[in-house]
This record gives C-alpha cells, structure tokens and sequence, in this order.
C-alpha cells in the first residue's frame, strides 16, 4: 500500500462522493452539510452501482465492463457538478458545509468544562474504534465467502464465477450476485491498487465506521439543533453504546465493529440509518408545512437502491420501514401522496427480492 | 414452531439489560415526547415494528418465503442506539445543574454495566499484519503459489478462513463449508488425532492436491514419503509435503 495508492482511496473515498453528493444539497441546509454530502454521494454511487453490476453479473460479464461502465457514469456525474457549479457559482454552498464540523471549544456559562469534557472524551472514543479496527483481526467466518469473492474477482476478472471456498468453478449464485457488494470492495482495490483484503479488513472499515459516525452526526444536530452540551452528550452516549454493542452477535454496533465492510454490516450501520434520518427530515418538513425538494425523491430512491447492494434481504427491510414510516406520515399528516412516493422508492427493491424469489423457486 | 422468534429475540437481546431499557425508554417517549418526527421515528416505528416481529402469522410468512435464520435483521429496523441516547439525554437536560456533572458519570458507567465490550469476544486478536491474517498464512501461501497458475494444497482447519482471502491462486479441496457441514470425509481425516498417511495420499492424490500442510506436531502412521511426497518446506510450525508426480510448472 503506497502513498500514491492512499492518496487515489482517498480522492475516491471523500472527494469524489462530496461532489456527487452536494447535487443534493437543496435536501439539507443544516449543520454538517459536507457529511451529508459525503454520505449522499456514497449512496448515490452505490444505488449506481448496483444497477450496472447486476445486469453484468447475470450476464456472465467480465468485470472490466463494470469498471469501464462505472468509470464514464461517475466522470459524467462530476462533468454535470462541475457545469453546475460555474453556471450558479455553487463554491459557497460547498464551502460554507465545511464549519459545521468544526470543534468550537468557546463556550457559555457553568457547562463549558462539561463541554470541553465531553469533546475530548467524544473524540478519543471514535479515535479508540478507529485504532481497534486498525490493529485488532477478528475471526469472521463470513469473510471468507464475501472477501475471497473480492479476491478472485480482483485476479480472475470474472465475478461470482469461482467457489470462495475452495477456488473451483462454480454455477452463478443468485443470491448473492444480486447484492454485488464484494464487487465494490473489488472495484476500489482495483482502482487505488490497494489489495483487496487489505481494502476490506484495514482500509474501507474505517471509511464505513466514520460515515456511520456521520450520520449519527446528523441525527444529532436534528434532535438537539443549538444545543451544543445535549448534542456531545448525545454522541458520547452513542459511541459508548456501540463500543459496547457485544452484548449480542446479531446487534449492529456489533457487525459494525467486527465486520464493517460485509454487505449486511453497511446495510444496518449505513442505509437503514440514513433512511430513518431523511424520514425524521420528511416528517419535520412534513409538520412545518414545508415541501421537500424533488431531489429528495431522487435521494430517497437512490439510497433504496444502494440498500439492495448490501444484502438481498435489503430490499425487504427497507420496504419495511418505508411502508411503516410511510403510513404512519400518511396518517397523521392526510399525506397520502407520500404512500405512493415511498412506495415507487421500495419499487426496485421489491423487484430484486421478486427476482430473486422466482429463482429460488425455479 | 412459533416459539422460534422468542428464541431469536433473547438472541438478539443477549444480555438483555440494553434491550429492556430500550423499552422502557420507549415507553417514556410515549408519555412525554411532544415532537412529532421524533415519535414517528422512536416510538412508532419500534412498536409497529414490535407488533409485526411477534405476530406467528407475519413469523410464518417470512420462514416460508425467506427463512427464519435471518429474522433477527428485522430487529436492525429498532433504532435502540438513538432512542437511548437520546432518552438519557432528554432526562440530563431535566436536571439542575448540580446533578449534570453526577448523571454524566453515572451514564458513562451504566453502560459499560448492561452492555458488553465488543472487543472482549475472544475471536478478538492482535493484527498481525495488513491483511488480519495469520502469518502462517501468508508466509504458506506464498511459498507455495506459482506465479500464473493456480495450485491446490489442503490445509489444516485454522487456514480455511484465511487461505482464499488472501491468495486466489491457492484452491482448496474444501474450505469454511466443511467447517460448517462436518460431513466432509476428506477433512475428518484431516482433524483426526492420527493421520494414516496411506489414507491421507488417497485423499489428496483424488483431490488433485499439489500440497499438503500439516502441523509439526501432527501424528501420521506412516510416512507421505513413501506415497511420492517430498518435504517442501517447513514453516511456522507446519511441514509442506509437495506431490512429486503432478508437474507444477517449477
């Protein structure tokens, strides 16, 4: 791993997807308007993802097309960001998502050493996850299915073609062709030149685990909006609870400590989290009597589709949560109009499940 | 049988402490929460979602169509991260000011007390290289890889995680699926205590295996020698027997 290949994640990891992201940015104005636009831009380049790899994975495609494909859709969408940002002389609107994130230690009355307590402790329980993931190994049984798929994939150039087991060749296996996200992992590798589990088990954990963190950013400056104490607290308490997350193998600050970088760990760390924030936003706006911007939709749909990436069952849970979130908007609000927005946004998921059904059928 | 999604959610709860004051907190929203979208979120969701997880004919369904093992990733839909942090918080932002700097103590060790550090799993270990593999495993695997081929070679059980992660060019007869099954005749055999070496390069010689790796201290009746092995390599504790009559390209 060289500096060269850091520096090509890097641009891949965080610049790239702020780019791509900030096409979003008339869905949030709020405090940490990079973060979304990070977090955005990686759902938008998963939900893209995912809908060139799965047609080439059915096809028995090579890999290089994913790669090629991938590569024009992502210099297009950052051609259209680039136009734009000349066009509307959008720098500021970038620029001004950059301080708040910043750590401002001036702080009113009694609580200031509670502050300064609680930024301190804030930022050495994310350091001391980030330190863990680095220099702790865990034996995950299930890396040896999704990492060795990265692996072949990365040499061979064929995708779901070989057994992860035992490298033999091997019929297509549905199921998991159709959440392709080892191919993600396969397609950074490939990029950065950074080996694949390298990638998997060092590199793209802690980009995951800080996107986690993100979004839990956003879900915080939402609820405790102005008050910087609460809002510390309320990170605090959330890196505590995921620091000490065993308590069961099957909970989600336990896959996002031991296996960041599998499908099924994005899914409940990432996708249904963010999910569940742009929700909190609807209803909100929803209660204000604002409209939400159309590109909303857009984001929403995306963020379905990259769910799909992650895990098969993706699409269930998240139709799930949108149908019950969805009804429960509905209802209170008489907005029914969201029922058949929510619905058309499950309308990809719903058909990966089906697909997927019919072929364990067949 | 219907009890099963009883058993999945104790599972789930694990020590249960966190997941029971998820409820409770759950259940204080409902009474004072006033917030419509933090409602939406953190009591409506979790209690429709609740209602569905514990209905048999909803339970039913799901094993029919998908399966049961994997209903406990409808309990990721249960935001139990933020709902109790932000109850605690909720509940500190009610307190004078002279018990804030007491409750901030008091919640920093409730919940190292209900929950359980994720790194004490004893799977945890020091990384021992980039990979978060073995050593055992890279140094074998790149003795044994020949550039632009692929080679089989059957490991003992503590490889099968690693080997394919690591190394595409290294097959395996069997891999984490016979660790899974335990049926795999081939594996037993090489678990077992006491290895015939007859029966071993029977095994291997119909697996096509290049290699066999086996721990120094493993005990054969017999020797590979004599069945067109030769010693490859020692490494790490473990001996690399090479089947001298399938040409390798070396």
């Amino acid at each position: 791993m060289t500096a060269v290949s850091l520096f090509v994640y890097v641009f891949l990891q965080v610049a790239v997807p702020i780019l791509i992201g900030s096409l979003f940015q008339k869905v949030y104005k709020g405090e940490g308007k990079l973060l979304f636009f990070w977090i955005s831009g990686h759902m938008s380049l998963w939900a893209v993802f995912q809908g060139i790899t799965v047609p080439f994975v059915l096809g028995n495609h090579r890999f290089k097309h994913v790669l090629y494909c991938m590569g024009i859709i992502v210099l297009l969408l950052l051609l259209f960001k680039m136009v734009l940002f000349i066009r509307n002389r959008e720098w500021s609107g970038l620029l001004s998502g950059v301080g708040g994130i910043r750590l401002n230690v001036s702080q009113e009355g009694a609580c200031r050493s509670r502050i300064v307590i609680l930024q301190i402790l804030s930022v050495i329980l994310l350091v001391f996850q980030l330190v863990m993931t680095l220099c702790c190994a865990y034996e995950e049984g299930d890396d040896a299915f999704y990492l060795a798929l990265s692996t072949d994939t990365w040499d061979s150039g064929m995708m779901y073609a070989k057994n992860p087991y035992t490298g033999s060749t091997t019929d297509l296996d549905m199921r998991h062709g159709l959440a392709p996200f080892p191919m993600w992992i396969t397609l950074l590798a490939k990029i950065s030149g950074i080996l694949p589990i390298t990638m998997a088990q060092m590199v793209l954990p802690l980009t995951l685990i800080l996107m986690t963190y993100s979004i839990h950013y956003l879900v915080g400056r939402h609820l405790f909006q102005g008050q910087r104490e609460s809002f510390l607290l309320y990170m605090v308490l959330v890196e505590m609870l995921v620091i000490f997350g065993g308590y069961s193998t099957y909970s989600v600050e336990n896959f996002l400590l031991v296996r960041a970088s599998q499908g099924k760990a994005v899914l409940c760390n990432l996708i249904l989290p963010f999910l569940m924030f742009l929700s909190l936003r609807l209803v909100r706006n929803t209660q204000k009597g604002k409209e939400v911007h159309w590109s909303y939709w857009i984001l929403h749909f995306g963020v379905c589709v990259a769910g799909c990436l992650c895990s098969t069952q993706g699409g269930l849970l998240i139709c799930i949560l949108m149908s019950i979130v969805g009804l429960c908007i509905a209802v209170m609000y008489r907005k029914w109009k969201y029922l058949v927005l929510f619905g058309t946004s499950c309308l990809i998921p719903v058909g990966y499940m089906l697909v997927y059904l019919m072929q364990g059928i067949a | 049988m219907r009890t099963d999604y009883i058993e999945i959610f104790q599972k789930f709860m694990g020590g249960g402490l966190l997941v029971v004051l998820f409820l409770a907190a759950v259940i204080y929203l409902f009474f004072r929460e006033k917030r419509k979208n933090v409602r939406v979120l953190f009591i409506y969701l979790p209690v429709i979602l609740l209602l569905l997880y514990f209905n048999p004919l909803f339970f039913g369904l799901f094993e029919r169509i998908v399966g049961s093992e994997i209903y406990f990733r409808l309990l990721w839909l249960l935001p139990i991260t933020w709902v109790l942090a932000y109850t605690a918080v909720s509940l500190y932002q009610s307190l004078k000011e002279k018990w804030k700097l007491p409750a901030l103590m008091g919640l920093l060790l409730l919940i190292p007390i209900c929950g359980r550090l994720v790194y004490t799993n004893p799977l945890f270990s020091m990384a021992e290289n980039p990979y978060h593999v073995p050593d055992y495993v890279v140094e074998i695997c790149d003795d044994i890889k020949v550039e632009g081929r692929e080679v089989m070679a059957v490991f003992p059980r503590e490889f099968l995680l690693y080997v394919r992660q690591y190394s595409p060019l290294v097959c395996m007869p069997y891999g984490r699926d016979a660790l899974i099954y335990q049926s795999n005749s081939f594996y037993q055999l090489m678990e077992s205590e006491r290895i015939d070496a007859r029966e071993l390069a029977g095994y291997a010689k119909a697996a096509k295996c290049h290699y066999i790796i086996l721990a120094e201290e493993k005990e054969l009746v017999g020797s590979l020698l004599d069945y067109d092995y030769e010693e490859f390599n020692r490494i790490s504790g473990y001996v690399i027997y090479r089947d001298t009559t399938i040409y390798i390209g070396l």
